[in-house]
């Protein structure tokens, strides 16, 4: 996998070399409180997991999973995926550690990972679900040029409580302006 | 164990192994099917049988209930619907089709309000969801009408006779329909 280049971001495929960052920022249960399915308490083993899963679906071109880390410091501060489906959509993940949030990061990050999906997958459509009550989310991909499509009520099940999610999507056409391209 | 239900007009029925011959001729409706979504048309021969023969086997598994729409008194099948489960998010995709000789007279209102009205006091879904195509409008009038809501219209989310078409989901939430 191609690493992707920001103005201050690398994308690039997670390694063993990433767990303990994974692990650390992870742990944090504010990101546990905004993902469907992320384990909680996170542990060790699950970062690794998670960089074993990562590298085998991206061999398998099933999913790109890449980590977000800054360029000037080579710290890794996130993660960002996209997952192909049917009929050229694809569907977006992230989560960004909590010190690194509300400074731009992942709408750099969404802006270049749909201008990668666009051009080098040729995808047709670009979409993420996001839990409704999380709308910092919402602001991040309408900022990163998605459109909000709406809230399907009650639509996922997290634990015992039904989860409504909002959903934002891009279609194919130009390119999002403002954006860095090394 | 799928119930009878009925309407004013209609009788809701379990599908049943005969019913073949009745789906295939509706199937064969182009009118029909192409507002199906997810569904290859023009449907080959033994449709009516596949289709039949898979909902009955989903059925038996309690992955769905079809029912067959008919006017009371009589047995022929004239259009179904079907609840779609989601066990473990304790959902049901609501799904219908009517023959369309019979388009523009409430019929599947009448039908889907009472399906609704069964997930919900049957007591085993918390939420019913249903897609349409955004340009159907007749489709959207009956999910309107059994007052399911408009949630979202996600474009160009699927790809049917050659280009990318726009859905528009509905849902309705069993704490609402029962307060109501």
């Amino acid at each position: 996998m191609i690493p992707l280049h920001t103005e201050r971001l690398q994308l690039r495929l997670p390694t063993a070399n990433d767990i303990d960052a994974i692990y650390t920022l992870l742990s944090d249960p504010s990101i546990a409180a905004n993902m469907l399915d992320l384990p909680h308490p996170y542990q060790r083993s699950n970062a690794q997991a998670f960089v074993r899963y990562a590298q085998q679906a991206t061999r398998a071109q099933t999913e790109n999973i890449y980590v977000i880390e800054t360029r000037a410091t080579a710290t890794v501060i996130g993660s960002i995926s996209l997952d192909k489906r049917s009929f050229n959509i694809a569907e977006i993940g992230y989560w960004m550690g909590k010190p690194y949030r509300s400074q731009g990061y992942t709408t750099e990050a969404v802006r270049r990972i749909i201008r990668f999906g666009f051009a080098e997958l040729g995808l047709n459509r670009i979409q993420a679900y996001f839990f409704a009550h999380n709308t910092a989310s919402r602001r991040v991909l309408e900022k990163a040029g998605m459109q909000y499509e709406g809230v399907l009520r009650e639509h996922f099940r997290k634990g015992d409580d039904y989860m409504s999610v909002g959903i934002c999507a891009v279609l194919c056409g130009p390119p999002p302006v403002n954006d860095y391209a090394p | 164990m799928t119930m009878h239900l009925s309407t004013k007009r209609l009788c809701l029925r379990p599908l049943q192994p005969h019913d073949a011959p009745q789906v295939q001729r509706i199937l064969g409706q182009s009118a029909v099917v192409t507002q199906m979504i997810g569904y290859p048309h023009p449907p080959p021969a033994d449709e009516g049988n596949r289709w039949v023969t898979q909902h009955l086997a989903l059925m038996q598994q309690d992955a769905r209930q079809t029912w067959a729409v008919t006017r009371c008194g009589t047995d022929t099948l004239r259009g179904t619907l079907t609840l779609r489960y989601e066990w473990r998010t304790s959902l049901a995709e609501l799904s219908y089709w009517l023959d369309a000789a019979l388009w523009g007279q409430g019929w599947m209102s009448e039908a889907a309000g009472a399906v609704l009205g069964y997930a919900f006091r049957g007591g085993r879904v918390h939420r019913v969801y249903a897609r349409s195509f955004a340009e159907n409008t007749a489709s959207r009038r009956v999910l309107d009408r059994i007052g399911m809501m408009h949630e979202a219209t996600m474009r160009q989310s699927v790809r049917a006779d050659g280009r990318y078409r726009d859905i528009a989901w509905y849902g309705a939430l069993k704490s609402e329909y029962l307060a109501e």
